[in-house]
């Protein structure tokens, strides 16, 4: 292997990792500085982010294959949306509302299958049909949704006297809210609960065996994990100013899955940087070869799952 | 505000034919994968994009060569190549991790759709109707392209159930299903089962893709509307159960066709996704207890 | 006396854990090998190993001169090699036809097939009377039977037998045992493992036996009815 991979690794986990750190904060908060006229792409990254980290949660360490985490995503859209645009209420009251709608409903998909452990290909396809039916709801109820034509237009509002409707502004708002919580799911994975985790995905009888209820540890990832999508929708609906159908669309949960996977699951840094970078590619690739990045995503996807499953982070690091 | 038609003995069969015809596409779709998923337990999420290719293969060789046939023939069987390619070289590593089996089918689903929509552009296609008369039956007059996919939906269901039944690959492919270790102290030789039956599936998915391209018409991501449906049918008909698919994608194509009647489609829709998640939850082997590939 | 089956410095693996240890032994034409051994001791291993059906493997198997030892397992059996697994593995779903016409060589025509299951069916008549019923609903000893039935419509020039009458009742071993005793007649290569010497020693020629995956005693079958050898070995 190479010197260069190998400062690479160094720099991942050994004494380089400090500085590397402080650079990485650096770049976050002077992106927009730095590139002043992609201050909403910027956004747009960081809230893929922390969409990708809050679905490995459950992908990652709790090991259960969703395919319905766009749904998540996209209620805590539309209950903002709907909260401004159809009710005509504060920005801020579409917060809690996403969150309380997003742990009901994960409360409701998730309890039986967890409960009944109906294992991992009946997960798939349990959230597949999950998925499908909030894509297709999303569509045919225009008068809670608006259909095809979504909901909005809006903007978020001032607070004390700065207008988060600006690209800059609202960058920052986004960047508090991902480190906010972005840091809370790091402290909680590193907690003994990450590891209960890890331990219940490997082998859930041992779990059990030695006392722990691994049902209700896997109800709560899943729980956390639909709150913090739905939060992550909720922020991007600011952001774009209008709920629509592809916000629950099997495309995006196709993007976060692949984020997940080419970052490297089970670790968050390398979901949260895979979606950072593939989102920054995307747009970079947009002007030169309209069409071809979900292409070019796909078969870098491909490769990831046959050739590198650890993803990014993994082939760093060099893990066997 | 959603009108709700009336219904009269004549569209009554109307209705039922139509049941039936999308019924069968559905079969064709949900049997290759019950087969794929009952034999080698693998989630084939590339499944729809065989179907995709299908369709596309024959709009293709129907615009150079200008027959519909000839491009449902090449077509099938150029899938049908890709799907014996793709089993030998590159699945059958993920046998053993069903979870890996289903991101990497799904990886080549995304491939391969996308490639068609670099090629083709996202827009749909419509296909000329290769047998665009009509014919009197039960005192309606239907499409006769319909009945003629009815005809080859039937004949397939006919042609698989007995090969699975009464020949000796059937055997060789319960076998394998069941216990695949006993299966090779008897001689079988299972890698090819594998081989056999995955090849078998794909050529189904491509074959409805080329069937439905001229009754639906054609989109990259036709393939995904088409696999989900199949997929909630084949939990239904029971995972593996050759016979379950059949039954459940009639039942399904009926209750679309008449369901449309009292409920706007989509909710018609909704209701079978409903239905497929209770079953998953409640009754996970489907409706057939005893299915013919997988025990 | 030329070697139809040899095994040379054989060590087998189950995942981590190793389960036979430089195992070596060699089976003539014709003849009625019996390996012997309490429960756990690598007996089943053993003959998993020959056919390739464990996880990993070193040494070397030769059948016919042949070097097997990376052949796939139904490449083996092709070789007019049958196995009769412990647990017997019928096919619940299946009839008793139908797993005995699984286990006919598919090149074989229509014909032969017909009369090996009919032979089947005359050395055994009850699996003949039950030819409709399913697998799964036949007894212990007839599950056994049909295992064993499987076992000969390949014509098998050598045939492994693992642990015949285990878990069967007192009357069906002395079942089992006649059959085996018109099976080792003839020519037929046999090669049995089992915990029950003592029902065996009459059918074998030579013996081993097997002591936490190392063969420590081999002998014939006067020498393996030493009551010292059973009390050191095999009483459990």
């Amino acid at each position: 292997m190479s010197s260069r991979m190998a400062d690479a690794r160094e720099l991942i986990r050994g004494s380089a990792r400090r500085p590397l750190l402080a650079v990485g904060v650096l770049v976050l908060l002077t992106v927009p500085i730095l590139a002043p006229g992609q201050s909403s792409l910027a956004t747009e990254a960081l809230i893929f982010a922390l969409f990708a980290i809050s679905v490995d949660i459950v992908l990652g360490y709790a090991g259960l294959l969703t395919l319905a985490p766009a749904a998540f995503f996209g209620l805590g859209a539309y209950s903002v949306a709907k909260v401004v645009v159809d009710y005509g209420q504060s920005f801020w009251l579409g917060f809690p509302v996403a969150i309380v709608l997003a742990i009901a409903l994960a409360v409701v998909i998730g309890y039986i299958p967890i409960k009944q452990r109906i294992g991992n290909v009946y997960f798939v396809l349990f959230t597949l049909a999950f998925g499908a039916i909030v894509t297709d709801f999303t569509t045919v109820t225009t008068s809670l949704t608006g259909g095809s034509n979504g909901l909005g237009f809006f903007s978020p509002p001032e607070v004390l006297g700065i207008d988060l409707g600006d690209g800059l502004p609202y960058y920052y708002f986004t960047l508090l809210i991902v480190a906010v919580f972005g840091l809370g799911i790091y402290r909680l994975i590193s907690s003994d609960y990450g590891d209960v985790l890890n331990a219940t995905r490997q082998n859930e009888l041992r779990m059990r065996y030695l006392g722990y209820d691994t049902n209700r540890e896997l109800m709560i990832a899943w729980i956390v994990s639909a709150a913090v999508s739905a939060l992550a929708g909720a922020v991007y609906v600011g952001m774009v100013g209008i709920a629509s159908p592809s916000l629950v669309s099997f495309g995006l949960t196709g993007d976060v899955i692949i984020w997940i996977i080419v970052g490297g699951t089970g670790t968050l840094l390398g979901p949260f940087l895979a979606a950072i970078a593939l989102v920054f590619t995307q747009e970079l690739l947009q002007t030169i070869w309209q069409g071809g990045y979900r292409l070019l995503l796909g078969l870098l996807f491909v490769v990831f799952v046959f050739v590198f499953p650890d993803g990014l982070i993994g082939l760093i690091r060099g893990d066997e | 505000m959603y009108e709700v038609p009336l219904i009269t003995a004549d569209n009554f069969v109307t209705y039922m034919l139509n049941g039936v015809s999308r019924g069968m596409i559905i079969f064709l779709v949900a049997s290759g994968l019950t087969l794929i998923f009952g034999l080698i337990g693998l989630i084939n999420f590339a499944h729809g994009a065989m179907l995709a290719l299908g369709g596309y293969g024959t709009y293709v060789v129907l615009q150079t060569m200008d027959n519909f046939w000839l491009g449902l023939g090449i077509s099938v069987v150029l899938v049908t190549l890709l799907g014996y390619v793709l089993e030998r070289k590159v699945l059958y590593w993920l046998y053993d991790e069903p979870l890996l089996g289903f991101l990497g089918t799904f990886g080549i689903g995304l491939v391969i759709e996308e490639a068609l929509a670099v090629q083709f552009g996202s827009r749909s296609y419509t296909i000329q109707s290769p047998i665009p008369q009509s014919t009197e039956l039960l005192g309606v007059t239907y499409p006769s392209y319909r009945l003629f996919v009815i005809l080859v939906g039937a004949v397939v269901a006919a042609g698989v159930g007995l090969l699975l039944t009464r020949t000796r690959l059937g055997l060789e492919i319960h076998a394998t299903a069941n216990r695949q270790p006993t299966a090779e102290i008897l001689g079988v030789n299972t890698t090819r089962i594998y081989t056999v039956t995955f090849v078998l599936g794909t050529a189904l998915a491509a074959l409805a893709g080329a069937l439905t391209a001229p009754i639906t018409s054609i989109y990259p991501t036709i393939g995904l509307d088409y696999i989900t449906m199949a997929f909630l049918v084949i939990i239904v008909g029971g995972m593996g159960s050759f016979k379950g698919s059949f039954v459940v994608s009639m039942i399904v194509g009926q209750t679309i066709a008449f369901g449309w009647l009292v409920l706007e489609p989509t909710y018609v829709r909704i209701l079978v996704f409903v239905a497929a998640m209770v079953f998953i939850l409640y009754k996970p082997r489907g409706f057939f207890g005893k299915p013919e590939v997988h025990e | 006396m030329s070697d139809l089956l040899t095994v040379e410095d054989l060590n087998a693996f189950y995942g981590s854990s190793q389960i036979l240890f430089d195992v070596s032994i060699d089976v003539g034409d014709n003849e009625v090998i019996g390996i012997f051994g309490r429960n756990g001791m690598g007996k089943t291993t053993l003959l998993d190993s020959l056919v390739n059906r464990i996880d990993r493997k070193t040494g070397r198997v030769t059948y016919r001169g042949e070097d097997i030892s990376e052949w796939s397992t139904h490449e083996i059996i092709r070789e007019q090699i049958a196995y009769v697994p412990e647990d017997r593995e019928i096919y619940p779903a299946l009839t008793v036809r139908e797993n005995l016409e699984l286990a006919t060589p598919s090149g074989v025509s229509d014909d032969v097939r017909e009369e090996r299951i009919q032979n089947v069916f005359s050395q055994f008549e009850r699996l003949g009377e039950r030819e409709k019923q399913r697998g799964g609903t036949l007894s212990g000893g007839e599950q056994q039977m049909l295992a064993i039935g499987r076992g000969l419509v390949s014509d098998p020039d050598l045939l492994l037998l693992d642990e015949p009458t285990e878990g069967l009742a007192p009357a069906i071993i002395d079942d089992v045992v006649e059959i085996l005793e018109s099976l080792v007649t003839g020519d037929r290569t046999v090669l049995i493992v089992e915990q029950n010497i003592k029902r065996m020693l009459p059918l074998i020629d030579r013996g081993y036996i097997i002591q936490t995956g190392e063969i420590v005693e081999e002998g014939d079958s006067e020498y393996l009815s030493d009551e010292e050898i059973h009390e050191r070995y095999l009483t459990v």
